[in-house]
């Protein structure tokens, strides 16, 4: 007798997703399409667009502005596989059971509480020249460490801070969710059989949450290109000069800033071309995973 | 019988130690909100790190009356839950939608909803507030609400579809064959089983809304509806704000989203599928 | 017949009722300064001026409303609210680029303002108009210059009463304050050297300046080259304080020159980091001033940056009480309310009629004595975001040092060009 459960199921899946599709359609595609139209125009934010075709990306691959935030949002891809490194880990080292692991996790996730504004704040205040960890690296090594000032420190800063430690909070939140559906007694057996730590991470654990291993990989590719506006913004402005200029940066800067909203259009465009990438890859996962 | 741990003893310490350093790192921000909000800002300027020598309340005098942060943190009260009930409801049912459900289109809507889930909100902000104000709803909770809602559902719907589609198919497949409809399997099923996950959404779909500035700022603009968030946004000067009052500021805006921390959380360890199957 | 006297009565009561309705006006006003409610905020003045137009136009209320202060949040909302085609009534506008931005949705207010116009400075009225057309009333005017602390001048053995003015003069000063463990520039940000820069052309191109919009002036001269590697020398020789570049918020630095961190600061005339904040913190006697440094082969001395408008009121073009809001526009930026906008906030007024004595404050009569030779501020004669983009190249030689100071100058004048 064939399962009913094999075909398709009907109309109900149309039904479940008409909010999220109709809400989708009307505010966010029709925005998105307006961003990719008026790219190909010369337009200061309201009133009437100048059709200009592809001017806006002639002038954009020549802008040495727009090179730097791709090389800079390069750098900060780099630092994903250190995030996925040491989240699983942490998380994997509390899930096995460490006393006090949930008030643990409540407590690394207060930066996330604070949020990336206040993060940003704090950050540049205890980072900066005359501040306390420079003060302290003083007195420990006899030399300090110019976080904010220094062009190539100043983006890897904003990497490890971002990229690696503010995801950790919502990192361990969400694996331990994700673990939570990895069989207890499998562990238990582990244990018996005298596998170490590593043993069941490695051959338990991190297979188990492959799902969640990949959507931390994407959710973090996600945040570099289009969420690190407002920690970027309290931290460094961009700065010093364009060494921690991301391309969402970039394109904030020159929509709103110079109003030159055609012009940022284009950049954003760019960004869409990588999140698509990004998606196609994603979805090329699961269709792996359904087969 | 305390539970056997894989690691040495040697081991447990290095872990204990590395959580410690961490956890020093977590409560170091806090500890500087909290102490810098309680400084007077002469103070803060020979003094911005150590305990504060006097404590003041000024600061969140000026934060909550002067710069009305309290009434406009009511305001946000107003919205957000509202905002989260939709929000949960599409999330799920569209998560579940995607990530068990079999229908024509299936990837390439979920490609869709993915790819919509990136974009930076400054992009879509004059766009979004701009269709607001064409349905009439501008200064209105409805509007801010669905402004949000359309934001933040496509990041909570693709992570409840990863979750649900990691989940075992027997469940749903024993469910079908008795007969059950899919709402049902939905409502009394799967959804308790993802417990931990839709906590998790719950958390960050809060924090998402409350913290959110863009939408809020564009689509609420009369001082009777504003929310917290614009409401620091306004404080600020053309050269920034002092750190004491922003501080103080912040903490006011953080306090609820913290307590919603706090309360859903221990939903994260709830409803293990695998005891549902071997059991 | 009873009802008929009730319905009657009642009819009546309506119409009258109707009839105070119809006079009800409200006027609601935009503005990015409004939610500053500290000391030397400009709320108290602005709250004062409503209520004085509400009482002498009975039935309008004023609904004045704060909106982020941030440029680029603050224009994307007046954006929004001119792609609706409906808002507020009244919008304060920063004169200069923004105003020429959005001169198409703000109305002239020629006609209204005839018989006041001639109580604004002629640069103050250029700035808030545009195409011909006087688009803004300004409400204060701003500009740049050094202010230094007398008595740490004392401490360090320097004359308190004489400013360092030349060159050499200010290095040697410089020098001596550092050797008193005195910090010589209290600096904040990438603004100490940005707003240097803005007295420093002032000095070098005089009234020249707008020439380097055109072209007819360079960067790439001698003069500005200078200026150029004197800046570079302060930084390098730690004049202008290296740890202040790294500091993350301005008013950190106008806070800690007031609580007597430094010597010298480069301050605001209006606004924040100006006189009134300075004299009241350090003393009204102890608050020494100067416009900029002096070079010996340049043509021009002691010239004084100025914005002739620094903020001001526009009334909107779907506004449906376009009259009644530009007589609140004339009402708020003349007389008293505008004597008493400046003298509260320590604001510099453009309108000659409502400067008042300097009384209490020597450095202000200080600073209205150099106002005789001001000179405009090269800044906002260019593009909108200008700033942002000249700043970032000025940390790039400044404080980053991957620029040298000819590369500086030459991607500065091609900046110019853009």
């Amino acid at each position: 007798m064939r399962h009913r459960g094999l075909e398709r199921d009907g109309a109900a899946p149309y039904l479940f997703l008409a909010p999220l599709l109709a809400l989708l359609a009307l505010f966010i595609i029709y925005p998105v399409v307006m961003n990719i139209v008026v790219s190909f125009t010369e337009w200061k934010g309201y009133g009437p667009w100048r059709w200009i075709g592809l001017d806006n990306y002639k002038a954009m691959v020549a802008d040495d502005q727009f090179w730097t935030s791709i090389r800079n949002t390069g750098l900060m891809i780099l630092y994903i596989p250190l995030s996925t490194i040491v989240t699983v880990l942490i998380a994997a080292l509390l899930r096995e059971g460490i006393r006090g692991w949930k008030a643990y996790r409540a407590i690394l996730y207060i930066p996330n509480l604070l949020g990336y504004v206040l993060m940003g704040v704090i950050f540049s205040i205890y980072l900066r020249d005359d501040g306390p960890v420079n003060a302290a690296l003083k007195w420990l090594t006899g030399s300090m460490v110019h976080f904010l000032i220094d062009p190539a420190i100043a983006i890897n800063s904003v990497g490890l801070l971002l990229v690696v430690w503010l995801h950790l909070g919502f990192g361990l939140i969400y694996f331990l969710a994700a673990m939570n559906g990895i069989d207890k007694s499998i562990y238990e057996a582990a244990l018996i059989d005298g596998a170490s730590f590593w043993h069941t991470l490695f051959k338990v654990t991190i297979p188990s949450v492959r799902f969640a291993v990949e959507f931390w990989v994407v959710f973090n590719f996600i945040e570099v290109f289009a969420r690190m506006f407002s920690f970027i913004q309290t931290f460094t402005q961009g700065g010093p000069g364009y060494s921690t200029f991301t391309l969402e940066y970039g394109i904030f800067i020159t929509g709103f800033s110079k109003f030159k909203v055609g012009y940022s259009s284009a950049w954003s465009v760019v960004l869409f071309v990588f999140c698509a990438i990004i998606s196609v890859a994603q979805i090329r996962l699961m269709k792996r995973r359904d087969a | 019988m305390k539970k056997a741990s894989p690691f040495s003893p040697a081991g447990r310490v290095v872990i204990q130690v590395l959580m410690l350093v961490l956890v020093l790192g977590s409560l170091l921000p806090l500890y500087n909100v909290v102490s810098s909000s309680l400084k007077s800002i002469d103070e803060y300027t020979t003094n911005p790190i150590m305990l504060p020598r006097a404590v003041t309340p000024e600061n969140y005098q000026y934060a909550a009356f002067k710069g009305l942060l309290l009434r406009f943190t009511a305001n946000t009260l107003m919205f957000v839950p509202a905002a989260l009930a939709l929000y949960l409801v599409v999330c799920v049912s569209a998560g579940y939608a995607f990530g068990k459900m079999r229908f024509a289109f299936r990837r390439p809507l979920f490609l869709v909803v993915l790819f919509m889930s990136i974009f930076p909100q400054l992009l879509l902000a004059t766009q979004v507030a701009k269709l607001i104000s064409l349905m009439h709803l501008t200064n209105t909770g409805f509007g801010v609400i669905l402004a949000w809602v359309a934001y933040f559902s496509p990041f909570g719907t693709y992570i409840m579809t990863t979750y649900f589609a990691d989940m075992p198919y027997e469940l749903v497949e024993a469910a079908r064959i008795d007969g059950a409809s899919q709402t049902r399997i939905l409502a009394q099923i799967m959804a308790p089983l993802a417990m931990p996950m839709i906590a998790t959404i719950t958390i960050i779909g809060f924090q998402s809304m409350w913290n959110e500035l863009p939408f809020s700022m564009l689509i609420l603009q009369k001082e009777s509806v504003r929310t917290v968030t614009v409401g620091i946004a306004v404080l600020r000067g053309q050269y920034g704000l002092r750190v004491p009052i922003l501080s103080a500021a912040l903490v006011i805006a953080m306090a609820v989203p913290m307590l919603m921390f706090i309360v859903f959380q221990r939903y994260i360890t709830l409803g293990a599928t695998a005891g549902a199957i071997k059991g | 017949m009873r009802k008929c006297i009730l319905g009657i009565g009642l009819a009546l009561l309506c119409s009258t009722a109707a009839l105070f309705a119809q006079k009800q006006v409200t006027l609601t006003v935009w503005d990015f300064k409004f939610s500053e409610v500290n000391a030397t905020g400009a709320q108290a003045p602005m709250k004062a001026a409503d209520a004085a137009f509400e009482k002498a136009n009975p039935g309008v209320k004023i609904d004045h409303v704060a909106q982020p202060t941030d440029a680029t949040q603050y224009y994307q909302i007046i954006q929004s609210a001119a792609t609706a085609n409906d808002g507020p009534d009244v919008v304060m506008f920063h004169p200069g680029a923004r105003v020429n931005g959005f001169a198409d949705i703000i109305v002239d207010l020629d006609p209204y303002i005839k018989d006041v116009l001639g109580q604004f400075t002629k640069d103050s009225v250029e700035m808030c108009s545009s195409g011909g057309k006087v688009k803004v009333l300004p409400l204060t005017m701003q500009g740049f210059g050094i202010y230094y602390n007398k008595a740490y001048f004392k401490k360090a053995g320097l004359n308190p009463e004489k400013a360092p003015k030349t060159a050499a003069e200010f290095l040697a000063a410089c020098e001596k304050l550092k050797a008193a463990g005195i910090v010589p520039i209290t600096s904040g940000q990438s603004y100490t050297i940005d707003f240097f820069l803005r007295c420093a052309v002032a000095n070098a191109y005089g009234p020249k300046v707008a020439g380097l919009v055109d072209g007819s002036q360079k960067f790439d001269s001698p003069a500005f080259k200078e200026v150029v590697a004197f800046v570079k020398t302060l930084v390098d020789k730690g004049y202008i304080e290296k740890e202040g570049l790294s500091r993350p918020y301005f008013m950190d630095a106008i806070d800690k020159f007031a609580a007597g961190g430094g010597a010298m600061f480069v301050g605001l005339l209006s606004d924040v980091g100006n006189w009134k904040v300075f004299s009241d913190k350090l003393g009204a006697n102890d608050v020494g001033y100067f416009p900029a440094v002096n070079f010996k082969g340049q043509a021009f001395r002691d010239q004084q940056v100025a914005q002739g408008a620094g903020i001001g009121y526009g009334v909107m073009k779907w506004s449906k009480n376009q009259k009644l809001a530009a007589a609140y526009v004339k009402f708020v930026s003349t007389g008293d309310r505008a004597k008493n906008y400046a003298s509260v906030t320590g604001a510099l007024s453009p309108n000659l009629a409502a400067s008042g004595g300097a009384g209490a404050y020597p450095v202000l009569k200080s600073i209205q004595g150099y106002l005789k030779n001001s000179q405009k501020d090269y800044i906002p004669l260019f593009y909108n975001g200008y700033e942002d983009d000249s700043n970032r190249l000025c940390d790039r030689v400044f404080v980053t040092g991957e620029l040298s100071a000819d590369q500086f100058v030459s991607e500065y004048q091609k900046l110019g060009a853009k």
